[in-house]
């Protein structure tokens, strides 16, 4: 190390780089010191993982230079990267499920033999993961990872390839509030060791939280670097979305109309999750047409299986699952469909949309088999390319190409796609799953308006999310998922942050009977 | 210095896959040309024997439309199960078997007239290619066993059933190992140019057929969810074990009027030499074609005419016929290397390591 604590180990000077279409950094301007946690805040498309792709060697810039601890440096490879220090902490995992913890730590260990005993990366592992509060089991396979934990395992994976500057991308972003306040105690440690911490957000509370200094990016231009404390949420939130904006959540309407019959029913459901232990432990639960119910929780404690459940992938080994009074314990996928059930599923690229295909058939995914879209057994392509003209127009999707696949289009205009489908049905029931996850401010406020109106013209609405802020604002009786269980269910006047956090960590809330 | 690097591509554009494709034929024949080379014959005169031997005669190019024909139905079948991202190994088992159940049909109590012969032979050897690859389809879809293996060994079991009939109960009077002939009522018609028989027709028909079916119809939908993305495909309520079974068996069974074809239209019985591996080139055939019907068609008249181009050289110039295998065998080769630049763009750079400013 050249410099001490406080010199600038990473500078990028006027970085470009061009997708087709699009400038996604058009000359950006960063400088990371040691010692400090950096925040890179934007709107999704603002270019914040642009640039990091490019620190991380992922992406070659078509401008400009980076500069570590003074010296150029020319980065074209992630392993270029790591040679130098930098390590970054992708949003999806990159680990290889089947192995352990310490068999993903060892992939890319520097100085390990190529014959190596296992127990001695085991007790690195899990020397490093209790430096730094990171709580791992050296030798549990990935698969059996929560999301959390996974992350845990990657910050450990970068600490034993001893990099200087890690690159945290959204990494809350799948982290409930407890575990994102373990992340941050982490990321201070981290800093505090002189390393460089470059933190990718657009949650404004936590970036308040934890940020020594915030580089605020849009439209691929940094517009404004701030000191810790220089201004609100508010302040941030304008610079991020440019002009004068409020984080609008839509208004619950109080006295919308009693809410109607019972739409949803589940009583004492249990079932087991993909590893076959027990995911749900008898969960009851109403929904009823004209409200918004909302699960919040840490993900990993059912909420996946209780979504595949209420859609027909998973039986349940006991209890009863009732649709507009008809059983559904035992019904397909396409039975539920066809009862009313319209599901935001909570895997967007995986479950929700077919990413090779086009968006007209992702669009009539669900109504193929009707018409006008088939006659007897025949397709009408004509019928589902209008059929799908209209929907992009009145959604606002933003699509090159209807037929291109849909993988290359951005996580908010897959949502909107995801959103016109299973709304288009006009739904009695619909279960929206994680809807506003890793979506910029603006397209996560169209995901929840769309609820609202969901709500307003009388369906049941579920919606499970992690976002905690998300569940209180737009629900309008709210429980918490634990364990396979439910929380009773509450007013959001009576659920204020500290109650959630108790319920969703398993501990009993007072005055609420515990879970 | 200057480095090679690969950089992702998000959709190959249409005319670079074309181009891959020609590219690895252009390859295999170079490398062809240099195993002849090494024998002693002259590549580029080898080569212009082989064409002027598959497309340049009326007789050559009606031997060519009639290998293409069992090609085509096993290229089909392939292709069918591949845009499930199912592996059917076994056209050349289900080719066999329904060969043999044409053969159990024509040699077996007389029917009243050709068309029952046609009818019967016809459902004959699609039911039995059907249940050949059915099985595999049957235990992948109930236990995940991988249909790659299945249908793979499942050939071996064709070809010593088959083995068992012809050497056994089916074997003609003269004692050389091959069938009694069919009765005339079941051999398919004669169109009067060279062997060129009225299974070309079903062929076209097969192909056309697949092509309206996977584009046109709600299964095609189905199936091209299901091979793109089966997670989303269960969510949209689409019946997955259900679609592995029929595909599975539809494939089987146009493998199996390969079968048909070959024994009732070219041999009128069933010959030594039925094993002609047409259901393992029909994998080479479906990965060149892109799984595309109408791009099999064109690929299996491209194969039909290197096997009848090849066996004119080996009669000509001593050429021998594994030749061609190595030209088919490395087509293949060339192509699965080529999808790498499909997916990727190269680009060169300057050797990346930090240097002193």
């Amino acid at each position: 190390m050249i410099d001490a604590v406080g010199g600038p180990a990473v500078r990028m000077l006027g970085i470009r780089k061009r997708f087709p279409g699009v400038a996604a950094n058009d000359g950006v301007d960063l400088d990371v010191r040691r010692g400090e946690i950096h925040t890179l805040l934007g709107e999704n498309g603002a270019g914040k993982s642009t640039l990091m792709n490019i620190l991380s060697g992922l992406y070659r810039p078509d401008a400009g230079e980076i500069l570590l601890d003074g010296r150029r440096a020319e980065i074209g490879s992630p392993r270029d990267a790591i040679e130098l220090g930098i390590g970054m902490v992708y949003q999806h995992s990159m680990l290889i499920p089947r192995h352990t913890v310490a068999e993903n730590a060892a992939l890319g260990m520097p100085g390990l033999p190529a014959v190596y005993r296992a127990r001695d990366v085991e007790a690195r592992v899990e020397e490093t993961a209790a430096r730094y509060g990171l709580d791992l089991d050296p030798r549990a396979p990935v698969w059996q990872l929560s999301v959390g934990e996974q992350q845990r395992v990657e910050i450990v994976k970068m600490l034993l390839r001893r990099v200087d500057v890690l690159i945290l991308d959204e990494p809350t972003a799948v982290l409930a509030p407890a575990e994102a306040g373990a992340l941050f105690d982490t990321m201070r440690a981290l800093a505090a060791e002189g390393r460089a911490v470059i933190f990718i957000s657009h949650k404004l509370g936590e970036v308040m939280e934890v940020s020594d200094r915030i580089s605020v990016l849009r439209k691929g231009k940094r517009v404004a670097l701030l000191e810790r404390g220089e201004e609100d949420e508010r302040g941030l939130a304008r610079l991020m979305v440019g002009g004068g904006f409020a984080p609008a959540r839509p208004a619950r309407a109080p006295g919308q109309g009693a809410p109607g019959a019972a739409v949803i029913e589940l009583a004492g459901i249990e079932a087991a999750g993909a590893r076959g232990a027990p995911a749900l432990r008898g969960v009851d639960l109403v929904v009823r047409g004209g409200e918004i119910f909302g699960i919040a929780g840490i993900s990993g404690n059912g909420q996946k299986e209780l979504e595949e459940v209420l859609t027909g992938l998973r039986r349940p080994s006991r209890g009863s699952y009732t649709l507009l009074g008809k059983s559904m314990t035992r019904a397909s996928p396409r039975e539920i469909i066809a009862r009313g059930l319209s599901c935001i599923p909570g895997d967007r690229g995986g479950v929700g949309t077919a990413a090779g295909l086009g968006a007209v058939d992702n669009l009539i995914l669900k109504n193929y088999r009707l018409p006008p879209f088939a006659r007897g057994a025949l397709l009408n392509e004509r019928a589902a390319a209008e059929w799908a003209r209209g929907l992009i127009d009145r959604y606002g999707i933003s699509v090159p190409d209807p037929r291109g696949p849909v993988r290359l289009l951005s996580g908010g205009n897959l949502q909107k796609i995801i959103l016109a489908r299973e709304l288009s049905s006009s739904p009695r029931a619909l279960l929206a799953v994680h809807p506003t996850r890793g979506l910029d401010v603006g397209a996560a406020d169209g995901v929840l308006r769309a609820l609202s109106a969901m709500r307003g013209y009388g369906a049941a609405v579920l919606l499970i999310s992690e976002d905690v802020e998300e569940v209180r604002a737009v629900s309008d009786r709210l429980a918490v998922m634990h364990r396979g269980r439910l929380s009773r269910a509450m007013a959001p006047e009576e659920a204020d942050l500290d109650t959630l956090g108790l319920l969703m960590t398993g501990q009993p809330a007072p005055g609420l009977g515990g879970v | 210095m200057i480095a090679f690097a690969l950089v992702k591509r998000p959709r190959p554009p249409r005319a670079l896959r074309a181009g891959v494709a020609a590219a690895s034929v252009l390859f295999a024949l170079v490398l062809g040309g240099a195993v002849m080379a090494a024998i002693g014959v002259n590549p580029l005169g080898a080569y212009a024997a082989l064409c002027r031997g598959a497309f340049g005669t009326r007789y050559g190019l009606s031997e060519t439309v009639v290998k293409a024909v069992p090609l085509l139905f096993c290229g089909l079948s392939v292709s069918l199960a591949l845009r499930m991202r199912l592996w059917n190994i076994g056209a050349e088992g289900q080719y066999v078997v329904g060969a043999l159940a044409a053969s159990l049909v024509a040699l077996g109590p007389p029917l009243p007239g050709r068309a029952a012969y046609a009818i019967v032979m016809l459902a004959a050897s699609f039911a039995a290619g059907a249940f050949w690859a059915g099985v595999p389809g049957l235990l992948r879809a109930r236990f995940n066993v991988s249909e790659i293996i299945t249908t793979l060994l499942m050939n071996w079991v064709a070809i010593h059933l088959i083995q068992f009939f012809v050497y056994g109960p089916l074997r003609g009077a003269d004692g050389f190992p091959f069938t009694r002939p069919f009765p005339p009522a079941a051999c398919m018609a004669r169109l009067g140019w060279g062997r060129m028989h009225a299974g070309v027709f079903l062929a076209a028909g097969a192909c056309a057929l697949l092509h309206f079916l996977l584009a046109r119809t709600t299964w095609g939908f189905e199936i091209k969810v299901i091979g793109d993305s089966p997670g989303c495909a269960r969510y949209a309520g689409m019946a997955i074990k259900k679609n592995i079974v029929a595909v599975m068996a539809l494939a089987g069974g146009l493998a199996g009027l390969a079968g048909l074809c070959q024994v009732a239209g070219v041999e009128c019985r069933i010959p030594r030499e039925v094993f002609a591996q047409y259901g393992y080139t029909a994998i080479i055939l479906a990965w060149l074609a892109r799984a595309a019907p109408f791009g099999v068609a064109l690929v299996a008249l491209l194969f039909g005419g290197l096997l009848t181009g090849g066996e004119m050289i080996q009669i000509e110039l001593g050429v021998p016929l594994s030749v061609i295998n190595i030209l088919t065998g490395s087509i293949l080769i060339f192509l699965l290397a080529g999808d790498l630049f499909l997916d990727h763009r190269v680009v060169t750079r300057r050797a990346a390591r930090g240097t002193e400013q």
